[in-house]
């Protein structure tokens, strides 16, 4: 019967998005009955992998193989009917209904034209019983915590008779305690004779529950592993390592007063969930923070807060320039002299549908001139644009040019000019050069530097490490929601920090 | 104080209600299937209206109200086609769509009133034949009961029934479950191979055969007529008890049985001097406090705008 | 570069275009299927309403209230406020502005001034009710606006029946529910004589060139619009979101209310219930098919306002009824509403699947 040495073989898949490759020739075996974990950084083509494996997207080439055999799969519902479950990160669950209308819909037992609920539930039960599940069947999914809901998903894609099974993240969201209930019943999905495919960037994890590793990087695989033969280092510099695609020349630093001090900071997210926990630093005039972490650590919820975009628990504070702003509005945090680079180059940075003078004055407007009691000032607006055109090389044609005719490099360099030319003395930066062409991204660079060395405090937030690193006079690591400092971080390399983004320790000298 | 007694309680009120629920209650029914698949309408008044006009059409062309009831039938699932081509389609503003036909259904009866029958404002004729009341000989026994239930004409009943069927469709059945999952999640639906289009086109089609029935209960109740702007508001009013009950159609029905008795209270309290402007206004009042109690939990009092949904 | 300004202006022109190509088609059908020439009808409406001086005049006061509900929707719509209650504002607004012009007595001049400005400041408080509704209960405003645009009507009928007139023993006298005419000091000066058209038409156009200036000029101009366009980017650059929400609704329900008190220091002379004939449902259609341009709002107003009269000139000189035009109108709101764009890229996406993509990767 088992004919096949591999339950799911992709072969030879390409994939190409506009400017932007994908997977790139990418060939993916998995083991029958064995847990494989899918290892990369964010963008290296995991997900579109898993979504051409669930038909949610098709390839432009390539093969999949399942038993052995050759499919082609018209519709998601046919990677269903081959075996392919997959739990997403984001939950598939529908708010207001019962655990058992969530696992059932798409494939109710039925009775005549009705759902035979008492079928159905027998039949989930069953499930639940067989992977030693215990799940109140009857609550409303909006009830349930985060780990229950997830067990929800997994009974989900076993329900549908799921042979693959496709964790996408299943980590990121739970606690230590949960972590550990999930990895006991991937085991127990494993000896009943399911497969799983864990995808995750946290290398314990890896290492603890899965035979082979598959490592992503930049749309291509840099290693097929086997667990035992491999430790967290070597999985982090196939991970992470990459080829310095530009060199900067920083000159040294001159730290003067501190400008930000952020001490024991809690942040909660819109749904109560804690992102931040306790995080304490300080950032000095003229010098570049960087904070590095993979993706969800808590980044964004320690930014919104520190820009004021959400607010702070209680005990925490941050004091800007000798003044506690914890509670302040974000005109008075920038009239102060806060300024802002959201990672979200289109949702928060700019307004699309606006001119390029409307996004260029943008938190200004109010703060620093442009207007003449109520009125808007267009004598100084076009100057203050076209400084801006003219220094940051903004290739455009007017400044009542729709911003959406720009180029996202362009409309950055645009964001960063409004930002970096308002005599700040403090910049946020958040993945300043994430998706823009590398000339806007040397650019870019430069140009923090040069914020750094005229004295302003900088904080950069960036998924790309090599730009923490290759900008930063001191790097943080936030793992989890804490702030992690190494004494000494210009000292760590790349694999180092690397290990310390996934929960790694480093001591002092760096071992 | 027994008058008072009388007429909140009293037969005549609640035959009246029971009447009065029906267009309101078949249309919201019907929107209500819509409502779960995400597709924004607030073009009842159109559907009704529209249906209105043909049920009485088709009544004074055939002499039979059941022919002019389907052509409301035909009338409600033409628009709502219309409405779904430009709505889904066209990717065209589903608001500014169902204003528009709001608008237009007015114009088009109201023209062709005048075109068809030559009339302006209204049109009467015995030609137009009503729905004659069902007598069920269980009921005559029973004595509030009787007053009440027995003998009206069978749209009521299919209303009533229609609350019961919607329901068990909606949340007994595959068909129902799969619907409601699209407007709570549409790619979740997608992932469980729910195909939202074409689930989304038969929501829409049940909202027009559903309009088209509540629209053909205005003229064919008895009436024997219509008028200019016939539906008044009903349209609305369906739209507030489906965006009030989120879409189950037991709620919905409720609250167009709050509709509809404020309305029942309208024809004997004004005998007894209480302004029919105040009574017309209860049930919208009540739309806005039922609103106010759901949101509760809302409640801030640092006023927080998010972006708009 | 260049190409894709003109894009942008080319796909704006693109849709009107299509849209009236598609509205005249339409039209032409309609009026061709009633047994007349669709020429000789758009004739006799361009006749009616800017033929003589007497239309020209009838086709202003028409205009005035177009202009009015169009500003109060573009507000509103501009600023990211669903502000379906300008129906509902506009009955408030009349109400009191004809409350006090019969009740008491000023000077010319300054009675018209006061009905105005107390028709105004009550249609803003009206639609401070939803506002707030909005901002301490989290209660979608398309909702509550559009019920109280119900309210308002059985409300002001009550009043005008019950408080006004004394019960319905007067009412049962006349076949109408009507408030007193106004006193002649509260009347608006007639700028064409033996027409309707009034000094209204020189506020009306005044409000939308102060709102064309206030979204073109000045500081909340911008923010809001940078709100209604989106707001989390306002929100990052430190804008009071809640005080501006506020500020548009209020400034919207003015407006409205300036509409009502116009119509019946203006037109009426007296508040008779149900006399708006969904006059706010038209500034909304007016609003959106001007894409929220204050400047577009004039034109368009122009337009809505001439059809108006001139259907009527139409009705008395062909066997046409006047209600084609309302039906072509709507034809009209519904073409421009189809996203051309959307259907022209999808339509183009289909052609580039059969073709092998050349440049693909190069254009960022």
């Amino acid at each position: 019967m088992n004919s096949y040495e591999y339950i799911l073989e992709m072969r030879n898949i390409n994939k190409r998005f506009k400017n932007l490759v994908a997977n790139d020739n990418i060939t993916f075996r998995v083991r029958p009955g064995t847990v494989h974990a899918l290892i990369g950084e964010n963008g290296a083509g995991k997900s579109t992998l898993m979504n051409i494996l669930t038909n949610i997207q098709t390839p432009d080439s390539g093969e999949i193989y399942i038993r052995g055999e050759l499919v082609e799969f018209k519709n998601p519902l046919d990677a269903v009917r081959h075996g392919i479950g997959m739990v997403y990160q984001e939950f598939m669950t529908f708010q207001g209904m019962s655990v058992l209308d969530n696992i059932i819909v798409g494939f109710e037992q039925k009775n005549g034209m009705f759902i035979d609920y008492k079928e159905s539930r027998r039949k989930v039960e069953e499930i639940c019983k067989k992977y030693n599940f215990n799940i109140p069947l009857d609550a409303l999914v909006n009830d349930l915590p985060i780990a229950t809901l997830q067990q929800v998903e997994i009974i989900k894609v076993l329900y549908r008779n799921a042979d693959i099974i496709i964790l996408d993240e299943p980590t990121s969201v739970l606690t230590p305690q949960g972590v550990q209930g999930l990895l006991d019943a991937i085991r127990f999905l494993v000896k009943q004779g399911k497969t799983v495919i864990f995808i995750t960037h946290k290398l314990k994890e890896v290492l603890e529950i899965s035979d082979d590793i598959t490592i992503l990087k930049n749309g291509r695989v840099t290693g097929v592993l086997s667990a035992k033969e491999t430790n967290e280092l070597e999985l982090a510099r196939l991970m992470v390592g990459r080829e310095v695609m530009l060199q900067i020349n920083k000159p040294q630093c001159k730290t003067g007063d501190v400008v930000l001090i952020v001490s024991n900071l809690k942040v909660k997210d819109s749904a109560g969930v804690i992102r931040v926990k306790n995080a304490s630093f300080k950032v000095h005039a003229g010098e570049i923070v960087g904070i590095s972490g993979i993706a969800v650590s808590g980044q964004k919820a320690l930014v919104e807060a520190i820009v004021g975009l959400s607010t702070a628990e209680k005990h925490g504070e941050i004091i800007f320039c000798g003044r506690n702003i914890t509670d302040e509005t974000i005109a008075n945090r920038r009239k102060m002299g806060m300024g802002y680079i959201a990672q979200d180059r289109t949702g928060i940075g700019s307004n699309k549908e606006g001119t390029i003078w409307e996004n260029a004055i943008m938190g200004y407007h109010r703060v620093k001139g442009f207007k003449r009691k109520h009125l808007l000032d267009f004598n100084d607006i076009n100057a203050f644009t076209n400084k801006i055109i003219d220094e940051y090389a903004v290739k455009t044609q007017g400044i009542g040019d729709k911003i959406k005719t720009l180029s996202g490099g362009n409309i950055q360099k645009l964001i960063a000019g409004r930002e970096f030319l308002q005599n700040q003395k403090l910049l946020i930066i958040e993945d300043p050069t994430r998706g823009i062409d590398v000339g806007s991204v040397e650019f870019i660079w430069n140009r923090i530097i040069q914020m750094a060395q005229v004295g302003v405090a900088v904080l950069l937030i960036s998924h790309d490490l090599n730009e923490v690193m290759q900008l930063s006079d001191r790097i943080l690591v936030m793992y989890n929601g804490s702030i992690i400092e190494h004494p000494n971080s210009k000292v760590l390399t790349e694999e180092q920090i690397g290990l310390m983004m996934l929960g790694g320790v480093i001591d002092e000298v760096g071992n | 104080m027994m008058t008072m007694l009388g007429i909140l309680f009293g037969s005549v009120t609640w035959s009246a209600t029971f009447r009065l629920s029906t267009p309101i209650i078949l249309t919201s029914v019907g929107g209500s299937f819509n409502k779960h698949t995400g597709v924004f309408c607030i073009a009842f008044e159109c559907f009704m209206l529209s249906a209105a006009f043909f049920a009485a059409w088709g009544s004074y062309l055939t002499g039979s109200p059941y022919m002019g009831t389907l052509f409301a039938i035909l009338a409600g699932l033409l628009l709502a086609a219309i409405f779904g081509m430009f709505v889904l389609n066209f990717k065209a503003n589903p608001m500014i769509v169902s204003i528009a036909m709001n608008f237009g259904a007015w114009a088009v009866t109201t023209l062709l009133l005048t075109e068809i029958f030559g009339v302006r404002g209204y049109f009467h004729s015995p030609k137009i034949v009503n729905f004659s009341p069902i007598d069920i000989p269980v009921l005559r026994e029973i004595p509030y009961i009787n007053e009440v239930l027995n003998n009206q004409i069978i749209l009521v009943y299919i209303a009533y029934i229609s609350v019961v069927v919607g329901t068990i469709i909606m949340y007994k059945t595959p068909f129902g479950l799969r619907l409601r999952t699209i407007g709570i999640n549409e790619i979740g639906a997608q992932t469980a191979g729910v195909n939202i289009l074409k689930y989304k086109w038969i929501g829409l089609a049940i909202m027009g055969i559903m309009s088209g029935l509540g629209g053909a209960y205005l003229p064919l109740s008895g009436l024997s007529m219509f008028s200019e702007n016939m539906s008044s508001g009903r349209g609305f009013l369906a739209f507030a008890a489906i965006l009030v009950s989120k879409g189950n159609p037991v709620k919905a029905a409720l609250i167009s049985i709050l509709f509809a008795y404020t309305n029942a209270l309208t024809f004997t309290l004004t005998s007894y001097g209480i302004p029919s402007q105040l009574l017309q206004m209860f049930p919208f009042i009540a739309v806005i406090i039922v609103l106010m109690i759901g949101n509760l939990r809302n409640l801030s009092l640092t006023p927080v705008i998010e972006a708009s949904e | 570069m260049k190409l894709e300004i003109n894009g942008e202006a080319k796909s704006a022109m693109l849709k009107y275009c299509i849209s009236i190509g598609l509205t005249l088609v339409f039209g032409c059908i309609l009026i061709t299927a009633q047994g007349e020439k669709p020429l000789r009808a758009m004739g006799y409406i361009l006749q009616g309403s800017f033929g003589s001086v007497m239309n020209i005049g009838n086709t202003i006061r028409w205009i005035i209230s177009s202009l009015l509900v169009g500003a109060a929707a573009t507000i509103a719509f501009k600023s990211g406020v669903a502000n379906m209650g300008i129906e509902g504002q506009i009955y408030i607004g009349a109400l009191s502005a004809a409350v006090i012009g019969y009740s008491i007595e000023l000077p010319p001049g300054l009675h018209a001034i006061a009905c105005l400005l107390v028709a105004s400041i009550m249609g803003m408080l009206y639609a401070l009710i939803p506002a707030l509704l909005r901002l301490y209960f989290k209660i979608n405003e398309l909702i509550t606006t559009l019920v109280l645009n119900f309210i308002a009507k059985d409300l002001t009928e009550y009043i005008t029946m019950w408080v006004i007139m004394g019960g319905q023993q007067a009412a049962n006298g006349s076949a109408s529910i009507a408030t007193p005419r106004i006193l002649k000091s509260a009347q608006l000066p007639i700028i064409i004589k033996s027409t309707t058209a009034n000094i209204g038409i020189f506020i009306a156009l005044a409000v939308l060139l102060i709102v064309a200036f206030f979204y073109k000029y000045t500081l909340e101009g911008y923010e809001l619009t940078q709100i209604g366009q989106n707001m989390n980017f306002a929100r990052m650059g430190g804008v009071n979101i809640t005080r501006s929400f506020l500020m548009a609704f209020l400034i919207s329900g003015f407006i409205s209310g300036l509409c009502g008190g116009i119509e019946i220091t203006g037109a009426y002379y007296r508040f008779t219930s149900s006399f708006s004939n969904n006059l706010g449902w038209d500034g909304i259609m007016i609003a959106r098919v001007s894409n929220n341009n204050p400047i577009a709002v004039i034109f368009v107003s122009i337009i809505w306002g001439g059809l108006k009269q001139g259907a009527m000139n139409m009705e008395r000189m062909t066997s046409l009824n006047r209600l084609i035009v309302i039906i072509i109108q709507m034809l009209f709101v519904l073409f421009v509403s189809i996203d051309y764009d959307s259907i022209i890229n999808k339509w183009k996406s289909k052609m580039e699947l059969k073709k092998p993509d050349y440049n693909g990767g190069m254009n960022i």
